[in-house]
């Protein structure tokens, strides 16, 4: 009995317990082409 | 309940069957309303047979002393007056001892621990899991949702031709990965409090579990054997040379 309930609990932990990655880390936009730069001044 | 029920029925069939036959002078008619078929009741010296309980006999007419009787309940005594043609009714209320009481007490709170113990502290963490896993599936699809509204941005960005295509997919980039950065935060955020709290729950759950198993279920011992309390034996000794056996007792208490 005890270890069916065992079972059962890990079973659900391990659908809930794992942390999700941020996949989207990698995802830059690059410069467009019709963005303004500030002029520097020398 | 359908007891009862049953009991007044063969009441009242005891009562038309009883109006209905020819009852001799020198008898009357008994019934003896008994609850618990083990009861042991007597009738002066006789037993009166627990199959003719809460049914309704002849016997001859005169004073009985009734003697009734059942495991944890103190012994009842009574007179009854059996009348010519008269139909008596008799309840046999037996009165529970205040050691059978007690016993009843130990055995329903022994119930009561044994179940609160074993099921309740696994069905409250699991409904509680089942319920974290829900809210995390629910915080899954809405990060997918978002991931692929990303993806999506990410793409038209870099398909843009125009200044305006480019700001607004730059724009819908932005807010979408913002939100995505704290739909994930969130949805981690509710994965680890699950694995602390239901780790802690299991936790306490499985020592429940295990006290269950080790509550001693309750014994009632209405007569506890004066024998199992003593010891005794022989032991042969040397007296004015002759050999003598004494007895030694103990009696444990």
């Amino acid at each position: 009995m005890i270890r069916i309930a065992v079972f059962v609990f890990c079973a659900v932990f391990s659908l809930t317990s794992c942390e999700r990655e941020n996949v989207l880390d990698d995802l830059k936009l690059e410069d467009s082409p019709f963005k303004v730069y500030p002029e520097i001044d020398d | 309940m359908l007891r009862y029920f049953i009991t007044i029925l063969l009441i009242f069939g005891s009562l038309s069957i009883f109006a209905q036959i020819n009852v001799p002078p020198s008898k009357g008619s008994l019934i003896l309303l008994v609850k618990d078929k083990k009861t042991t009741v007597r009738l002066d010296s006789i037993k009166y047979d627990p199959n003719n309980f809460n049914q309704a006999h002849l016997i001859d007419t005169g004073s009985y002393v009734l003697r009734a009787w059942v495991q944890g309940h103190e012994l009842l005594e009574d007179t009854i007056s059996v009348v010519s043609q008269k139909y008596i009714r008799y309840k046999v209320d037996l009165e529970r001892t205040a050691a059978y009481d007690t016993y009843r007490k130990e055995l329903t709170w022994y119930r009561v621990k044994k179940n609160l113990y074993r099921y309740v502290p696994f069905l409250v963490t699991g409904v509680y899991l089942i319920n974290q896993k829900q809210k995390i599936d629910d915080l899954d699809d809405d990060l997918d949702f978002s991931e692929d509204a990303v993806n999506r941005y990410y793409s038209d960005y870099n398909q843009a031709i125009t200044p305006n295509e480019f700001e607004l997919a730059e724009k819908n980039f932005l807010e979408r990965s913002a939100r995505y950065d704290d739909q994930l935060s969130e949805r981690n955020e509710v994965a680890n409090q699950t694995l602390i709290v239901g780790s802690i729950g299991v936790i306490i759950s499985s020592y429940l579990m295990y006290r269950s198993f080790k509550l001693k279920k309750p014994v009632y011992s209405p007569t506890p054997s004066l024998l199992s309390h003593v010891d005794a034996s022989f032991s042969p000794i040397l007296m004015n040379g002759e050999i003598l056996n004494t007895l030694s007792i103990t009696i444990k208490l």
